[in-house]
């Protein structure tokens, strides 16, 4: 008697579940590595590098107060509204002066003298206005609230 | 005659490309979550600044968290006058941070500090702050910030 060969059966690799996996892990990545906010610089450079510096040129410095409530003055001139964080005036004066420096050829300089108590976000504001107004020399006075 | 029936050719979707480009792309996810783990705390609520920069290299940076005082961190711990600044998970004083600072300035002499400040924090402190990276040798320091506000919060 003949006998039949039983069909071979085809050998094939279950790919479904591992695809599952993969795309479980993948969008689980997606989607952790947008938990964190795009975060941005705001710069600032402490007096010490400057010290160094072999240049004659007398800089055009401004000292920027900023108030316990928020006020800020410039020449002991108040600025804007405490509440106001875009500052349009003191933009409009630190443009002003950036023009003035460049046109006396000198480096337009600011240093921020904050209060012990004024929150940070004034200070960023007042940083802020000084980016708007292309200003790169910004520094702190740190060592003036020295007793 | 007899014609021998054709065998029905098997449609299959071949998967395999799919699959290169989806590894491709699990290990892109795992390389660029590696790459971006820094101290970036989620307690620190960073002030707004419209005309910040986003910056492009992001090497040579050293980090420091300033909360505002009295704020419990994600690790369980709460700043204190005394110990104010959060790095990598742990609370330093004034002395402690610009060792740290200094530290890390003997490893990459570029260091540039990047100062994550809360934009409730008092400025005291980030005062403090700024002279133990200027007693650890380090003058070029940068203040985190968002572009915008959409969530409003303050």
């Amino acid at each position: 008697m003949k006998l039949r060969r039983p069909p071979e059966e085809k050998m094939e690799i279950q790919m479904t579940p591992m695809i599952d996996c993969v795309f479980l892990l993948l969008i689980f990545f997606m989607v952790s590595s947008t938990f964190y906010r795009q975060e941005a610089d705001i710069g600032f450079a402490l007096p010490g590098v400057a010290e160094q510096s072999e240049s004659v040129e007398i800089p055009d410095e401004q000292i920027i107060e900023v108030a316990a409530d928020g006020r800020i003055f410039l020449n002991d001139l108040q600025y804007d509204d405490p509440s106001n964080p875009e500052l349009p005036e003191l933009l409009k004066t630190l443009i002003l002066f950036r023009q003035t420096a460049e046109a006396n050829k000198v480096p337009a300089m600011i240093t921020i003298a904050p209060a012990d108590t004024v929150k940070q976000q004034r200070v960023v504001d007042v940083l802020n206005v000084c980016a708007a107004a292309k200003i790169q020399n910004v520094t702190f006075a740190v060592e003036e609230e020295d007793p | 005659m007899k014609l021998r029936k054709q065998k029905d050719v098997e449609m299959g979707v071949d998967m395999t490309p799919m699959i290169d480009c989806v590894f491709l792309l699990l290990i892109f996810f795992m390389c660029a979550a590696t790459m971006s783990r820094v101290d970036l705390t989620p307690d620190v609520l960073l002030p707004v600044a419209p005309k910040a920069a986003i910056p492009e290299d992001l090497r040579g940076r050293g980090v420091i968290n300033i909360l505002p005082l009295g704020t419990v961190t994600s690790v369980g711990a709460t700043t204190t006058e005394e110990q104010p600044f959060l790095v990598y998970g742990s609370l330093l004083d004034d002395a402690g941070l610009q060792k740290a600072i200094a530290a890390r300035r003997e490893e990459d002499p570029e260091l540039r500090v990047y100062m994550r400040v809360d934009r409730n924090a008092d400025f005291k402190l980030v005062r403090r702050a700024i002279k133990a990276c200027a007693g650890a040798g380090v003058f070029d320091i940068i203040f985190g910030t968002f572009q915008s506000n959409p969530g409003g919060a303050s």
